[in-house]
């Protein structure tokens, strides 16, 4: 019973084994074979383009995929910053381990994907996605991960002509209400410190005073 | 007609022949010793929380500013760079106008950077602001000073420690503090992270107005009075800031201390800036978690610095000032060990957080035994040379910051061990510091010397012909108590 219990668990150790082998990858440098062609509604994959602008929360875009030369079961698609967004900021660093890779993650949201894996089994596609909200004020490109049905990567592609990235723009980050506010506590403050220091300097000067006479 | 006399006033608790406290009791209110002990730790803690605001939520901040290590590392550099000349400049303020209304009014002149940080949208606009911010941290100086003068030589190490700890608690609370506000902020603006931070600040700004305000109407200089009381009775010698500034800057020992503090509380603040980023690059946690974890670092300020100042006081006790210089170099080589530690264990969350917590206790008992050799550095000077070790501290976290914890070339592991060394390394001018009528640590006092020759020495033989070295008389008295206990007449005011 306990030999038998011993090779079943073994077995399954092997399985589990086989099954990363043969299923996909976790490494983008693992994922040799063909790349997916990526591109963004109103960026055209030609040279010389101008990097088109959008709002975080406010403008959507339309991300197109072709060239997959396996049905996958799910696509997911993230953000990343482009190369130059990533220089001194650590935080933003490439990292081959795709679900570790922090330039393609949006740290104010601590979002790893754009979108989430969603089913799609055709070898091109396309989806409308909304910018989320916080993301941060720079450039991008977008990213499409193919994913089979245990749930590893097999397939990815970029779009990535850095004359055609993305710029995200923020919304207004600071409402009327918000300057009204600090604005007045600002003054408010100067004046109340000053009339504060007067105020202290004529009482201790009467305190003196009286015990002079 | 002969001059008034100053009649010093009668306290409800037991005072020395300077009218200074002679015990610590933390839950007292009593005006106005303790009731000034409360006041400057308040407002010393104020000026932590706001200066530290911004840490926690630095995740946040970065990407809305888009700023890149360097940009965040000169802002750190500029909210603790910018109270160097501050601090020193505190240090002559409190001998000259007083304690009471130096981090009053420092408390509010700095709530305007508080306000004015919502505005930023550029990494120098949010450098200004820290920079500005920042200056509050010579808050310290006068809450030292304040405590030396209320707190006699018995408990002076405990008072100091307590309220400088308890001040900097603010460091760590912040750490998690401001994530909540944060976090309810972003519920009010409807998940709009980049105003949700700004909104945040609203509420270090408010503690700034209140504690200023407090401080100001609550608190009392001197045991006996304020300062313009005490000048017109002639009770407090009217000083001359060319002159207070002279003396300290003369006195070798001094600027030793000031590389040592810059080693214990220039880490502390080192840390400060950067610990919760590194817990959330390094380790990938959440930044809600990320700023409980970093807060341990800087909560160790509710006992640890107090910690350090009993440690003094009982070495003091038992082997007189010989005995505080052997425990802050003890608690400070330590302190430069567990940092090492703390580096050595990047892999593993755990046992960085319990190394982190190690390291922080050993921090703040040297911070803490550091102010118990202060008071005695200089008498006459006592708020220059508390404000020059202050900066020093300061300066300390400058050096740290731009060395290790700017450039992208160096892992932030990698700065936390050279900076565990470089503390060891410093703490080594402890050694040096000798008082000839008390020794150092390893040469034995000079039994010609007295007190009265070190202390006033400060003051030139016509100074001393005019009457103007007697109110540190009551001083050199009670500080028999540093000698080495077979040395000690007993003649010490109680």
């Amino acid at each position: 019973m306990q030999f038998t219990a011993t090779k079943l668990f073994t077995a399954f150790l092997a399985l589990i084994a086989l099954m990363q082998f043969v299923s996909g990858a976790a490494l983008y440098s693992e994922m040799t074979g063909a790349k997916i062609a990526v591109s963004v509604s109103d960026v055209a994959l030609t040279d010389g383009c101008a990097p088109t602008t959008y709002t975080g929360g406010a403008s959507s875009l339309t991300v197109k995929w072709s060239g997959l030369t396996v049905a996958p079961a799910k696509i997911a698609i993230k953000l990343c910053y482009t190369k130059d967004q990533t220089v001194d900021r650590a935080w933003r660093k490439f990292k081959d381990n795709i679900k570790d890779n922090k330039q393609c993650k949006q740290t104010a949201d601590t979002a790893a994907f754009l979108v989430e894996p969603f089913e799609s089994t055709d070898l091109s596609g396309e989806k409308e996605v909304v910018i989320p909200m916080n993301t941060a004020p720079t450039t991008y490109t977008v990213q499409v991960l193919a994913m089979d049905d245990t749930g590893a990567f097999i397939q990815y592609g970029d779009s990535l002509l850095s004359e055609c990235h993305i710029k995200i723009d923020t919304y207004d980050r600071l409402p009327m209400t918000l300057q009204g506010t600090m604005g007045f506590f600002c003054a408010f403050s100067l004046i109340f410190a000053g009339a504060v220091w007067v105020y202290d300097v004529k009482k201790q000067n009467t305190i003196a005073a009286q015990w002079a006479q | 007609m002969a001059p008034k006399e100053f009649e010093p006033p009668v306290h409800t608790i037991p005072v020395d022949s300077e009218n200074k406290a002679m015990s610590l009791n933390i839950f007292s209110f009593q005006r106005p010793h303790h009731m000034s002990f409360h006041m400057s730790w308040i407002g010393f803690f104020i000026s932590f929380v706001s200066t530290f605001a911004a840490a926690p939520m630095v995740p946040v901040i970065r990407e809305d500013l888009n700023m890149t290590k360097p940009d965040l590392g000169n802002a750190a550099l500029a909210s603790i760079t910018g109270t160097i000349i501050c601090r020193v400049l505190m240090g002559t303020f409190v001998d000259l106008v007083g304690p009471r209304i130096g981090l009053g009014m420092i408390l509010l002149v700095t709530a305007p950077f508080c306000f004015a940080m919502p505005f930023v949208s550029t990494a120098s606009g949010f450098l200004i602001c820290r920079l500005g911010i920042g200056l509050g941290l010579a808050t310290f100086v006068a809450c030292q000073f304040w405590m030396s003068v209320m707190f006699n030589g018995k408990c002076v190490g405990i008072a100091n420690a307590t309220a400088a700890g308890w001040g900097n608690l603010g460091g760590g609370v912040t750490q998690f503090v401001m994530p909540l506000v944060y976090a309810g902020m972003l519920k009010a603006t409807e998940e709009r992270a980049f105003t949700a931070w700004r909104w945040a600040y609203i509420v270090p700004g408010l503690a700034h107005l209140l504690g200023g305000m407090g401080v100001m109407f609550l608190g009392q200089d001197l045991p006996d009075g304020n300062y313009k009381l005490m000048h017109t009775s002639g009770a407090l010698e009217k000083k001359s800031a060319f002159q207070v500034n002279m003396i300290g800057m003369k006195n070798y020992r001094m600027w030793c201390m000031v590389a040592t503090y810059g080693f214990c509380f220039g880490v502390e603040l080192t840390m400060n800036n950067i610990v919760a980023s590194y817990l959330y690059d390094q380790f990938d946690v959440d930044l809600a978690i990320a700023g409980v974890l970093a807060s341990c670092y800087g909560l160790m300020n509710l006992f640890a610095r107090s910690v350090g100042g009993l440690a003094s006081d009982w070495a003091s006790r038992r082997f007189g000032m010989r005995g505080r210089l052997w425990c802050l170099w003890l608690w400070q080589t330590i302190e430069g060990v567990m940092c090492i530690f703390m580096a050595l264990a990047k892999d593993d969350l755990a046992t960085t957080i319990a190394m982190m917590v190690l390291f922080s206790i050993c921090v703040q008992a040297s911070e803490g035994a550091s102010y118990g050799i202060v008071p005695y550095i200089t008498r006459r000077a006592l708020g220059v040379a508390s404000g020059f070790i202050g900066a020093g501290g300061n300066a300390g976290s400058t050096i740290c910051i731009a060395l290790f914890f700017t450039s992208d070339s160096i892992e932030t592991y990698d700065g936390i061990m050279y900076m565990g060394i470089t503390i060891i390394a410093v703490t080594l001018l402890v050694i040096p510091i000798h008082f000839p009528m008390w020794g150092s640590m390893f040469l034995g006092p000079n039994d010609s010397t007295e007190e009265d020759y070190y202390i006033k020495n400060d003051f030139s033989a016509e100074e001393i012909k005019q009457g103007l070295a007697a109110p540190v008389q009551k001083f050199c008295n009670n500080a028999h108590m540093e000698r080495p206990p077979s040395k000690r007449t007993g003649s010490e005011s109680a």
